[in-house]
């Protein structure tokens, strides 16, 4: 609906706002976000984020996409996605990991979980992606055995919970 | 697209100053929103830990635009003073009721409600401007009045904005919400909405 | 409503359609008007969120019991 308008006297603003004061005002959540599936506390899990980093940074190798095409693809900045790449210290925020699956084709759930960001109920999770991290090498392309460890785990991670 | 003249207070001069209430959030607001807005958000966050960011600072109002832009059911205002955006908020007109006095009435539900980074006595003491959680409450109550619905509305408030929707607004409280991130959930009446826009 | 480029149509019911009409209209204090342009506002959030591959489910607040409504 558009032409609402609003016609309240200066006094009442006055009044008003004496009330609200310095108090804080933020409510709701973006649509788009999936409010239930993001955990109140923050979990880490360095073994499941080096998982995620190995994850993203073999999709685009996989595409022969750099950094910064996936960056562009995903409205992310190329810096977000090299620091998601290469250092599990490195929390990712919510909504990039929503994005990248948006990007990716995927449940965001799983690489929520992958990221640390939620706890993990997708079974074998942790085990899966233990395993593709120590099949898969951060090198210049995709070798046969690395190729067959992300198309594994796309498939493990691709499974209805 | 609708302006109305509304007032927030500005801190250095301690005066109510004119400021436009808009019905639409415009791409110009969301140009303002990341040339302005999102800058600050990030240099705050910039080497604080997740507990210590803002709870809406990963809110992309960029990207969400397009999903409710181009439904009949959601509307969205800015608040603009001195040339910057101050304020934004979406709010949807189709969810019911909880509170069993109005239960399965329509109720303008405020999806999500901010102000800028500047006007946040967390970020920035003074802050710039006081007065935009007003401005919108009373935009989500006149918006429910204009649809019929008695200037009822519904919202889950961020844990720290709780004593605002309780207290300064006088909306009754409903509990903890599960199936929304354990957030507080907030309904005003009609009678409350009555007192609001008198006081 | 203040909204001014508004257009009027005629709106064929059966009486069975209009008696819910007039039920949801007193059941959710509004004119006949407002409650047809709910359903409206309401059928194309819903269309919307579906034609973007997600699904309407209802849950069963005491069981969780999760079902989902097909539309299409």
């Amino acid at each position: 609906m558009k032409n609402m308008k609003l016609d309240y006297p200066k006094k009442w603003y006055e009044n008003r706002i004496a009330l609200e004061g310095d108090a804080e005002i933020g409510a709701g959540t973006p649509p788009g976000i999936q409010a239930k599936t993001l955990a109140k506390s923050n979990v880490t899990r360095i073994d499941t984020r080096i998982a995620f980093g190995t994850f993203v940074a073999l999709w685009r190798r996989n595409r022969g996409w750099d950094a910064a095409k996936l960056a562009e693809t995903a409205e992310l900045d190329t810096e977000e996605i090299l620091e998601i790449e290469r250092d599990p210290h490195c929390e990712p925020e919510p909504d990039a990991v929503y994005k990248l699956a948006r990007v990716f084709g995927l449940s965001p759930k799983p690489l929520l979980e992958l990221a640390g960001l939620i706890e993990p109920t997708t079974p074998r999770l942790r085990e899966e992606a233990v395993r593709f991290a120590a099949r898969s090498e951060s090198v210049a392309a995709l070798n046969d055995r690395e190729r067959e460890a992300f198309e594994a785990f796309v498939s493990a991670i691709s499974e209805p919970a | 697209m609708t302006e109305s003249r509304v007032f927030l207070r500005k801190s250095e001069t301690n005066e109510l100053v004119e400021s436009s209430l808009l019905d639409e959030v415009t791409d110009h607001h969301l140009a303002m929103w990341n040339g302005s807005w999102r800058p600050a958000m990030e240099a705050y966050c910039a080497g604080r830990v997740l507990r210590d960011k803002p709870e809406d600072h990963h809110w992309d109002w960029k990207w969400k635009a397009n999903e409710w832009r181009p439904l009949l059911g959601y509307h969205s205002f800015a608040i603009v003073c001195e040339n910057d955006l101050q304020g934004l908020m979406v709010a949807s007109d189709f969810k019911s009721a909880r509170l069993q006095a109005q239960f399965g009435k329509p109720i303008v539900y405020v999806e999500f409600v901010a102000t800028a980074p500047w006007n946040r006595p967390e970020l920035q003491n003074p802050p710039r401007y006081r007065g935009v959680g007003t401005v919108m409450v009373a935009a989500a109550v006149e918006l429910s009045w204009d649809l019929g619905y008695r200037g009822r509305i519904g919202l889950h408030s961020l844990p720290k904005a709780e004593p605002f929707y309780r207290e300064s607004c006088g909306m009754t409280e409903l509990g903890k919400d599960a199936a929304h991130q354990n957030l507080m959930y907030y309904e005003m009446t009609d009678n409350q909405a009555e007192r609001f826009r008198q006081k | 409503m203040t909204e001014s480029d508004k257009r009027t149509m005629t709106l064929n019911l059966t009486a069975r359609e209009m008696a819910v009409l007039e039920q949801l209209a007193a059941a959710k204090d509004l004119s006949k008007t407002g409650v047809m342009r709910l359903a409206l506002r309401l059928l194309q959030a819903v269309d919307s969120k579906i034609r973007m591959g997600q699904k309407l489910m209802f849950e069963d607040e005491k069981s969780k019991e999760k079902s989902e409504l097909v539309l299409i």
